[in-house]
């Protein structure tokens, strides 16, 4: 299952502090058409007046995936972003004018990375808005396993989140929306930063990704182990 | 006496890239939503236990998210693999030929359970401490006009 965004909807947090220190983000997106202005926002932070922001997209009829500042942005060349397809998407921010980094995987692992001279805002963010509605450029399709942290994460950590949809690392998560359930503002990640809903997102058809569970494997009670009829043995971590 | 081997929930499934089923939840029961349309697998890794000697048949749990006593049919694959085993895991899959349940009636109710047995006559001789995938998938020749919600699949040794 997954959230859909409509350009019309989002979720939206005021009054954060996150996005003026490290932070990072990664999500498995599926865009179905491209915002009529800009191919539409995954997520974006910015202060008012919109002097400082962040935003991370996919540029204008190249399906390039891209991070941007009011500093400078940059694109990642390969694998490109097309229509109708999932992919997982991440990046990462330290604080102050230290580059960002963007990624992009496809289903079957490939991976793109870029680099560049965004920066954290300067100001005190006040508004951190998924698919960003808000801005008129919001993004067309769908979203599942949304986790922001505020910390700089490593391309090791965001592989190792890519595959479940269950967070991995759990230091400095801020916000976790699997949307297993369908849509949904609520915080997963036990830090109570509910998100608010603009428009009324809808649920669709999710990525090809887990939970990131084990399944139960049952020992043999004939060889003797010290184990009682139906004890479930939770073996294999995947 | 029959024992459970394996308890696959959704929660554990991992999926192909295209045409799986949806992992969500109906009432917070996480569920596998096998589509009426399109044919769907999704498989799971685990390791066979020790011990492992009889044959195997999968009862899936499932209900629908419509009522009606028109008839769902699963397919189950089974994929084991001996360290050691000439088998190329970097050039494909070998999953042994498809267990076909027989075409089951769900229930007259919408959201009440039924079970689908599917004996594993095709098991690829699997054996203890083999690395082992299962493959479920809906063949959607059956009849249910509605998604297959699949709760559990439980893996049992005669």
């Amino acid at each position: 299952m997954a959230v859909v965004f409509a350009n019309t909807q989002a979720y939206t947090r005021n009054s954060d502090q996150l996005t003026v220190g490290s932070h990072s983000f990664c999500a498995w997106i599926y865009r179905t058409s491209a915002n009529s202005v800009l191919p539409g926002l995954f997520i974006a932070a910015w202060d008012t007046p919109q002097t400082d922001y962040l935003y991370f997209d996919t540029t204008s009829g190249t399906d390039l995936l891209e991070l941007a500042s009011n500093e400078a942005n940059f694109q990642v060349a390969s694998p490109t972003f097309p229509l109708n397809v999932w992919r997982f998407v991440a990046y990462s921010q330290p604080s102050g004018a230290n580059n960002g980094t963007a990624w992009i995987w496809d289903t079957a692992g490939t991976m793109g990375t870029a680099s560049g001279a965004t920066r954290c805002p300067t100001n005190t963010i006040v508004t951190f808005s998924i698919a960003s509605a808000a801005t008129g450029y919001g993004l067309l399709g769908r979203m599942a396993g949304a986790k922001l942290w505020s910390a700089a994460l490593t391309q090791a950590e965001f592989e190792r989140e890519m595959w479940s949809l269950r967070p991995q690392r759990m230091a400095n998560l801020h916000s976790w929306l699997p949307w297993v359930g369908g849509a949904s503002g609520v915080d997963y990640s036990g830090s109570g930063n509910t998100w608010t809903a603009a428009g009324s997102p809808t649920s669709g058809d999710g990525p090809p990704v887990g939970w990131g569970a084990a399944p139960y494997i049952i020992g043999n009670p004939a060889a003797g182990r010290v184990i009682g009829p139906g004890t479930i043995w939770p073996t294999v971590t995947m | 006496m029959a024992t459970t081997r394996f308890a696959l929930t959704p929660e554990s499934a991992h999926f192909p890239s295209t045409n799986f089923p949806a992992l969500s939840t109906v009432n917070a029961r996480p569920v596998l939503a096998f589509d009426t349309t399109t044919a769907e697998t999704c498989y799971w890794t685990v390791v066979a236990p020790q011990g492992l000697a009889g044959a195997l048949s999968a009862i899936i749990h499932v209900f629908g998210n419509a009522a009606g006593t028109n008839t769902v049919i699963f397919g189950v694959s089974v994929e084991a693999v001996t360290p050691g085993d000439a088998t190329d895991l970097d050039a494909g899959t070998s999953f042994d030929t498809v267990n076909t349940s027989g075409a089951v009636a769900m229930p007259a109710t919408q959201g009440h359970q039924t079970s689908v047995s599917v004996t594993l006559t095709n098991a690829d001789s699997i054996a203890a401490g083999d690395y082992v995938r299962i493959s479920l998938a809906r063949d959607i020749s059956d009849t249910f006009a509605a998604d297959a919600y699949v709760t559990l699949v439980e893996i049992r040794e005669a």
